[in-house]
């Protein structure tokens, strides 16, 4: 069974994204931030890693970088919400939206949703970043 | 000055008269004197030497018959002209010349010239004889020398007041010359001192001092007139800065102004899809355990539509907030975008509506995001279109390059300038300043987000152009979007 690893600090969002996969079949981990989310990894390995951009400490450019410099199999997936402003704490100028999403593209993200994405666009994603 | 002035050419002429009116009788009575006593003095030596003449000849007459031979002597002293009077005394009786023609009977003593009345001069020179001595009396007429006198007076006088007059011509002359240039010099003065420094001060007088003189003034004029002129600039320049500076301020606040709107919309428009994640993926989920014919899927579905119509208008915010930094740069053409955008109105415009667009050709390219354009160009005319909804009229897209000289709103530089005019209802000046503000809009209730043109705003800004517009109330408005020509014809990429 393909696991997924979600980590974003937005407790509404991973409890949906965690019920749909559920029901789609995936098993499903969850971390509430990126500290704790590559922890995770470290400690059980996902095959596909789900992962906020704009989150407090470790935000999701510096995820995706861990990732793929510990777990180059790892397939990732970075949301964002956009917008010019993440939660409060971080600097204005490094958390607009398009530059992090260009981060993570550069990072190494291999598939980028922006919020508010539907049902079909986040199972289409897993389902075609899934190992065979 | 002037009265100064003429108050001394006055003083010239006044003194100058007063010196003749002194000069004149002096030197006439003077020079007449002169002229009498020289006359009088050659009429009388002539008188003497003619009497001695004739008291020689009569000397040398022999005694007895000394009075027969006289007689014709005295006669040519009268016949020769000289004389009007003419006798001999001898013991006290007198032998006149029968051709005397004498005033007085008995002259007896020689006269002053000229003082006595009768204009005859009379002298008397002794001629001595052998045992007595005669008396020779001769009289001269006076009047011719009188006359002469008289003559004299006569012309000296004229000659003097010939002097005097013409002293007085070219005294006035002298003064007329000094004061004319300086008057001259002072109507300059005063032109110059009320406005008018463009006439030179330069004169044509002989006077040296005063060509001078109007040549250091000439040279103060070509100062002023210089000083002026760069006074005249620089105030120009320095209102041209203030002007342009004083829109550049207001630009500024706008700028300012929108950044806050937009990135408040944006940190809202951030918290809102976190927030429609759930909305959206629940509500999909539970459609998707629902029976097609379950009685809350009508109202499921109803959620959904909802949140989709929410991220259709949180990602209008966005793009008005995320336009100031949009990553994707490409070089552009924007011709393909007009064709494109028109293909796509004229399917949607009633036919009310009359679509004309036209690009200029080779018009330069330009950089930025071509998606960001193609919505900003797609928001302009629906604005424009749904300004005519109700009334119908021309629709006019233009893109056309444009070499802008500069000026309050848009800076010098070369552009291609996207245009959308409309004839539709207009803007009102009051609300021109907050078209471009999200969700304002003089639109009903429902028709439209407001958020058309915080959009263009946004796109706008990411392509570093300016936008204008020019609106008059129920004759329509013209949308400019000047952006800026690249230079550089390769296409990037930036932050892929």
């Amino acid at each position: 069974m393909t696991k997924v690893l979600i980590i974003d600090d937005e407790p509404a969002v991973v409890d949906v994204l965690e019920k749909i996969l559920q029901r789609a079949g995936y098993n499903v981990a969850i971390a509430k931030d990126g500290t704790s989310g590559l922890k995770c990894q470290k400690d059980d390995p996902a095959d596909i890693v789900v992962t906020d951009i704009m989150m407090p400490r470790v935000n999701g450019v510096q995820v995706i970088e861990a990732l793929r410099r510990e777990h180059p199999q790892c397939r990732i997936i970075a949301i964002s919400g956009g917008g010019n402003f993440g939660p409060m704490g971080y600097k204005s100028e490094a958390i607009t939206t398009s530059a992090y999403l260009a981060a993570a593209e550069k990072a190494g993200a291999d598939a980028i949703l922006t919020k508010p994405f539907d049902r079909k666009e986040l199972l289409d994603t897993v389902r075609r970043l899934s190992p065979a | 000055m002037g009265r100064v002035i003429d108050r001394t050419w006055a003083r010239v002429a006044l003194a100058i008269l007063l010196l003749h009116v002194v000069l004149v009788p002096a030197l006439y009575f003077g020079i007449a004197g002169i002229v009498q006593h020289s006359s009088e003095e050659t009429f009388a030596n002539q008188v003497r030497m003619n009497a001695r003449l004739v008291a020689d000849e009569l000397e040398r007459l022999p005694a007895d018959r000394f009075i027969e031979n006289a007689m014709p002597i005295l006669d040519g002293a009268i016949l020769s002209g000289r004389c009007l009077f003419a006798d001999i005394v001898i013991d006290g009786n007198s032998r006149r010349s029968p051709l005397s023609n004498s005033y007085r009977e008995e002259p007896v003593e020689d006269f002053v010239f000229g003082d006595h009345g009768d204009n005859v001069y009379y002298v008397s020179v002794p001629v001595p004889l052998e045992n007595t001595t005669a008396k020779l009396r001769l009289g001269f007429d006076e009047a011719p020398t009188l006359a002469e006198i008289a003559t004299s007076r006569q012309r000296l006088l004229v000659a003097l007041l010939v002097y005097a007059a013409a002293s007085l011509m070219v005294g006035a002359w002298f003064g007329w010359s000094l004061v004319r240039p300086l008057q001259a010099l002072q109507a300059a003065a005063v032109r110059v001192r009320s406005g008018d420094r463009e006439r030179s001060l330069v004169t044509t007088t002989r006077l040296l001092e005063v060509r001078q003189l109007a040549t250091e003034l000439e040279f103060m004029r070509v100062e002023l007139v210089g000083a002026n002129e760069r006074l005249r600039q620089e105030a120009a320049e320095l209102e041209s800065v203030q002007r342009q500076r004083g829109a550049l301020e207001l630009q500024l606040q706008e700028k300012k102004r929108l950044e806050t709107i937009g990135t408040l919309a944006g940190g809202i428009a951030h918290e809102f899809n976190n927030i429609l994640v759930p909305i959206l993926l629940y509500s999909e989920d539970a459609l998707e355990s629902l029976s097609t014919d379950s009685e809350v899927r009508h109202d499921i579905e109803h959620v959904v539509k909802a949140a989709q119509r929410a991220r259709r208008l949180i990602s209008e915010v966005l793009t008005f907030s995320r336009g100031r930094d949009s990553q994707r740069t490409e070089i552009f053409e924007l011709e393909p975008i007009l064709i494109e955008v028109t293909d796509f109105l004229r399917k949607m415009v009633p036919p009310s509506i009359e679509i004309q667009a036209s690009a200029a050709p080779a018009c330069p390219k330009v950089r930025g995001d071509p998606t960001l354009v193609h919505q900003l160009l797609m928001n302009l005319c629906i604005n424009g279109y749904q300004s005519m909804r109700d009334r119908g009229g021309l629709l006019q897209i233009k893109v056309e390059p444009v070499e802008w000289p500069g000026d309050d709103h848009v800076a010098r530089g070369d552009y291609v300038v996207l245009s959308v005019s409309d004839q539709g209802h207009g803007i009102e000046t009051e609300y021109l300043g907050r078209i471009f503000d999200p969700f304002f809009t003089t639109r009903d209730i429902g028709d439209g987000t407001g958020l058309g043109l915080s959009v263009v705003h946004g796109v706008a800004t990411s392509l570093g152009a300016t936008v204008t517009v020019e609106s008059q109330v129920e004759k329509g408005s013209v949308f400019r979007v000047y952006i800026p020509v690249s230079t550089a014809e390769s296409t990037e990429r930036v932050g892929a």
